[in-house]
């Protein structure tokens, strides 16, 4: 395959457009609030994002304009404000970026933009063009080059410099004297420039100076002012230009190298220093990399640049040591200047240092490269762990804040995902990390105890982290642009700010989760609970099906060759020692395969338990949460599809089950609700309770509403339980409605649905006044299903065991019919409707009298059904199939399995025949033809 | 894609495709033979409810469980009682895995690009979406089938059905 460079440039085309429209809306902003550092730093990231994207698919000109206006950007990002002239020069720059980004588009290639083509962003530098004496007799014109630079942009200033032509009677017409030095308004970066003279090689000495930019080494935040201060001396003729410039240079010169102070200061040690060093990529600042880095803290950068600033004589006392002015007339000049009205950040000028740290480290991420999709993969997975981690311990922290191993883990947490992250060059997630880790640090050494804001700190950090590890899982699924975090800015402020001694509690700390087990429980096994010391293998969750498919297979296989066993020996007789082994190993072999996918439900409960905490502050309700078996396990699906329905229900169970503290005082109950979750093992299945101690459901209430929504008939009579199951109706999922049905309703639709379609069912229990309990009853797995085998016919089907109530042969005295047709059992005292499961599947029977056949009661969702079979002919494990995976779902079928015989036999959905059940019997039973004329089969 | 398949075969083939030919009574039809995945004898099968008549049930395919049409039904031919010669033949169709059932396989047919004639026009309302076109080798007529239309059609008619 050839490498096609347009697919790429596409890419950056969508990119950039979003980028541009970031950007601008970033610099509007601006314009509506004075000091937005915010802002400023969206569009600073939009900015790069596109710098990086351009330089990646060969935009130089678009690169360098975008590098222009980053650079412009940058000196805002301290939070200084942007005034009207300023934003209108970025706007005009974003303008021009997405003019340019235009012209690629439509294929019109674009020259290195000039100042007076666009009016991109510039800066100013200061190019000293050095022909050697030589030069001349190698054949150069230095005239061209200088005409070619000013094309670059526009010339403020040209300094000849002629120190060296001597008299006039020495001077060899041949020999090449005169040195310039332009001061050039360009778009164009540093690289740019030189390129100008990259043909003339050694001929001519050329450096460029970008003045208000760091350079690598000097960090010197003074340049700009300093070059300011010059342009000011010569503006009125204190200083020859020549002087100020030497006297520029000359300080440049003696200024002492961060790298050296860091290490005087004992900032970092040497082989940082290097390391840092070798890092430094062009156009990058010592500084800001070693940051970035990590080999030295951000607030350390300001000292050092401070101290640099410090040693460094001023450019008064060069020009006065050089003799270029006098030093009265230099602090004169100063103190003149200094009144100026600042042009740049003020606080520079006083030497101030701007509160927050301003190194180059919140840009976003646009190195992602599909080379690093596994790498990332497996980043996420291990983090999103490590993250849970954080979370759960985080509320262990919340109970007791100074158990050590839970802030160790924590900070363990946090300190590997941002080693991940420097690894992946994620730096985002690394700076992040590395923040968190801080405060976590803090905390470590006992200088911040973690609660209130410290804590919520925390929480929002892990919240952000996880932000952030989603972004990659989406970006992985669609290799699209990173996303961003809106909230992030704020944070990472938020985070570097953080005082340990102001940072004290503005909102007292309501929700106490999980008090009830966690000071026993929790905090002496944080660090075992972490799962830290459990040794894992991670496998990819395809392989993990594809080998359980497999050995769904094997116990099929298995369970045909003991059958082929017995009918081959049934004349003959014998024994077979390795059949009966052969079964029990498979079915070992099956267990532990099952095992293979089964996860405690302690990540979803400590979420729950967040949530909890979460809405408890938000709302004011003091409110205790309590989990209880947490430990429990069940399917990775299950569990995974878990997670929403949960969070509705307890949503709901704080927001409108709890009553307010005054409500609660009013009745006599604690101000502080409880909240409840709780999962165990009972025959089979998995039940997770919600309990809580509000209100109760209202059923007159509940009635009233469904009545008036039409959802049930005025005259209907409904059990308790179908009153209460009302709440899951869709129409009673509106915001009017809950309120008016004293609550219970958001989304509870949704948490029906997916209990379903988990072949799960949900009971709610409730007393006025005392509370409600929520109970969900969840299949171990959705692999495997225990089911009875029912025959109906010739042929056999699978009811699963979950929604199996019993089986009985009711007396004739116990069917009644409605009106003919509309069948009913008396059972138990209940009447239960009758469905007849060969007329729902249209399929043969032996059996259509009840009374000779056999019944099984079964439930669904609340309601109970007795089905008509023939017979039962025992209970099996069955390996569970889609029908859909070759041709469709069947209603009244959950799928297929296949016997031991290796016959398929279908699986009935009760839910599904429910449904049938009430299409069909609203009409006259109308036996349909049997379509299976042709199934007897080859003899 | 079935066409497209026939038509874009590579140079060495001359247009040639290769085809498995079945009998449905006195008429012969041809299926691609890339779309082929093996012939088996006809076992018993699992009834599937409430789906339409053709589909006489699924099938245990080594784990796999695979929905079998009966072509006879399908086609609007006369059912018979299936016999020893009775055979199924299993399709893959894009992902998913189809047995069809007909009468007996009689065997491999090159049918080249000249030997292929367009599906002509019937008239009388028949549907003949199913079909890519014929091919006349000698004295036989064999009818090309368009294994896409012809199943395609099986979930759209299913769901009429409940």
């Amino acid at each position: 395959m050839s490498f096609d460079p347009t697919i790429y440039h596409l890419a950056f085309f969508e990119e950039a457009a979003e980028l541009l429209v970031a950007l601008e809306a970033a610099l509007l902003t601006l314009d509506a609030r004075a000091a937005n550092p915010e802002a400023v730093a969206d569009a600073f990231r939009a900015v790069h994002s596109l710098k990086g994207g351009a330089d990646a698919v060969g935009f130089e000109g678009i690169a360098q304009a975008a590098h222009a206006l980053e650079t412009k950007l940058d000196l805002h990002r301290a939070g200084t404000a942007v005034n009207g002239a300023e934003l209108d020069a970025l706007l005009a720059g974003a303008d021009a970026l997405a003019e340019m980004v235009a012209t690629e588009r439509t294929g019109t290639p674009a020259k290195l933009p000039t100042a007076t083509a666009s009016p991109v962003p510039t800066r100013t530098v200061v190019v000293t063009v050095t022909p050697a004496p030589d030069a001349f007799r190698a054949g150069l014109d230095p005239i061209p080059l200088l005409r070619e630079l000013a094309a670059l942009g526009t010339v403020r200033r040209v300094g000849l410099r002629a120190a060296h032509l001597p008299p006039l009677a020495d001077l060899d017409p041949e020999t090449c004297y005169l040195g310039w030095a332009v001061e050039l308004d360009t778009p164009a970066t540093d690289a740019a420039v030189r390129d100008v003279f990259a043909f003339v090689g050694d001929n001519v000495a050329v450096t460029v100076a970008v003045p208000g930019e760091r350079l690598a080494d000097d960090g010197g935040e003074t340049d700009a002012e300093a070059l300011r201060f010059a342009r000011f001396l010569t503006d009125r003729g204190m200083v020859r230009p020549e002087a100020a410039l030497a006297a520029l240079d000359g300080q440049r010169a003696t200024r002492p190298l961060l790298g050296r102070l860091a290490i005087q200061a004992g900032y970092m040690i040497p082989e940082d220093v290097y390391e840092a060093l070798s890092r430094v990529e062009p156009g990058e600042l010592f500084g800001d990399t070693a940051v970035s880095y990590r080999l030295l803290r951000a607030n350390h950068l300001q000292d050092l640049l401070k101290m640099q600033r410090r040693q460094t004589p001023s450019l008064r006392d060069c020009l006065v040591s050089a003799g270029a002015i006098g030093r009265a007339d230099a602090d004169r000049e100063w103190a003149a200047f200094a009144k100026l009205p600042p042009p740049v950040p003020p606080a520079r000028i006083a030497g101030e240092e701007p509160d927050v740290p301003a190194p180059a480290v919140e840009v976003a991420v646009t190195t992602l490269k599909p080379e690093m999709a596994e790498l990332l993969a497996e980043f996420c997975t291990e983090n999103e762990e490590h993250l849970e981690t954080a979370d759960r311990l985080l509320l262990v922290l919340d109970a007791n804040p100074t158990d050590a191993e839970a802030l160790n883990a924590v900070y363990r947490a946090y300190h590997t995902l941002k080693g991940g992250a420097g690894m992946l060059t994620l730096t985002t997630v690394k700076n992040l990390a590395h923040e968190a880790e801080n405060l976590l640090n803090l905390a470590r050494e006992g200088k911040v105890t973690l609660h209130a804001k410290a804590l919520d700190l925390a929480f929002a950090s892990t919240d952000a982290l996880k932000r952030q590890v989603g972004f990659l899982r989406r970006w992985l699924a669609d290799h699209e642009e990173l996303e961003t975090d809106p909230a992030l800015p704020a944070l990472m402020a938020e985070l570097r700010t953080f005082d340990p001694v102001t940072g004290r509690s503005d909102v007292p700390p309501s929700a106490s989760v999980p008090a009830e087990s966690a000071p026993e429980e929790h905090a002496p096994t944080a660090g075992r609970a972490a799962g830290g010391d459990k040794e894992t293998v991670r496998v990819d969750k395809g392989r993990l099906d594809k080998l359980i498919n497999s050995i769904g297979e094997l116990v099929i296989a298995q369970a045909m060759a003991e059958q082929e066993f017995i009918d081959l020996t049934r004349k003959t007789g014998g024994h077979s020692l390795a059949l009966p082994e052969l079964s029990k190993i498979s079915r070992d072999i099956q267990e532990l395969g099952l095992s293979l996918r089964m996860i405690p439900l302690q990540g979803i409960f400590q979420k729950m338990a967040r949530l909890v905490r979460d809405l408890s502050r938000k709302m004011h309700k003091p409110v205790h949460m309590a989990l209880h078996g947490e430990e429990t396990e069940l399917d990775k699906t299950v569990v995974d599809q878990l997670g929403d329905p949960l969070m509705h229900m307890v949503r709901n169970a704080v927001d409108h089950g709890l009553e307010s503290p005054d409500e609660r005082a009013a009745a006599g109950k604690p101000a502080e609700g409880h909240v409840g979750l709780r999962a165990y093992h009972q025959g089979g299945s998995v039940y997770i309770e919600l309990t809580d101690d509000g209100k109760g459901l209202d059923r007159d209430r509940i009635l009233k509403k469904a009545v008036e929504k039409g959802i049930v008939a005025e005259d209907q009579r409904l059990s308790d339980a179908e009153v209460y199951a009302l709440i899951f109706e869709p129409g009673f999922s509106t915001a009017a409605a809950v309120t008016d049905v004293s609550g219970r309703g958001v989304g509870m639709d949704v948490v029906r649905r997916n209990v379903e379609t988990l072949q799960g069912s949900i009971h709610i229990r409730t007393a006025v006044g005392k509370g409600t309990t929520f109970t969900i009853r969840l299949p171990l797995t959705l692999a495997i299903m225990d089911g009875l085998l029912v025959e109906l016919g010739d042929d056999v089907f699978l009811l699963p065991l979950l929604s199996v109530v019993e089986s009985f042969r009711p007396k004739r005295s116990d069917l009644h019919t409605v009106a003919g047709r509309g069948e009913l059992v008396a059972v138990r005292g209940e009447t239960v409707p009758l469905l007849r499961l060969h007329r729902l599947l249209n399929t043969p029977t032996k059996q259509t009298d009840p009374c000779e056949g056999l019944v099984v009661l079964v439930e669904d969702s609340g309601n109970k059904y007795a089905l008509l079979i023939d017979d039962l002919l025992g209970q099996m494990q069955a390996v569970v199939k889609s029908l859909d995976a070759n041709y469709q779902s069947i209603e009244g079928l959950a799928g297929a399995t296949i016997l031991g015989n290796g016959r398929v036999a279908m699986i009935l959905d009760v839910h599904g025949l429910a449904g049938l059940h009430q299409r069909t019997g609203r009409y006259p039973a109308v036996e349909r033809p049997l379509p299976l004329l042709a199934t007897g089969c080859v003899p | 894609m079935s066409e497209s398949t026939a038509t874009d075969r590579p140079a060495d083939a001359v247009g040639t495709s290769q085809y498995l030919t079945f009998c449905l009574g006195e008429e012969e039809y041809g299926l691609e033979i890339l779309r082929v995945q093996e012939i088996k004898g006809y076992s018993r099968i699992t009834p599937l409810p409430n789906t339409p008549p053709e589909v006489k049930g699924v099938m245990n395919l080594r784990g796999a469980v695979v929905p079998i049409i009966d072509l006879r039904t399908k086609l609007g031919l006369r059912e018979t009682e299936y016999d020893r010669f009775t055979v199924i033949i299993v399709v893959t169709v894009g992902k998913r895995i189809i047995g069809l059932v007909v009468d007996a396989v009689s065997d491999v047919l090159n049918v080249s690009a000249s030997e292929a004639v367009p599906t002509p026009e019937f008239g009388g309302g028949l549907d003949t979406s199913f079909m890519s076109g014929m091919a006349r080798i000698g004295e036989r007529l064999v009818t090309l089938l368009n294994i896409e239309h012809l199943v395609g059609n099986v979930s759209s008619t299913a769901s009429l059905a409940v």
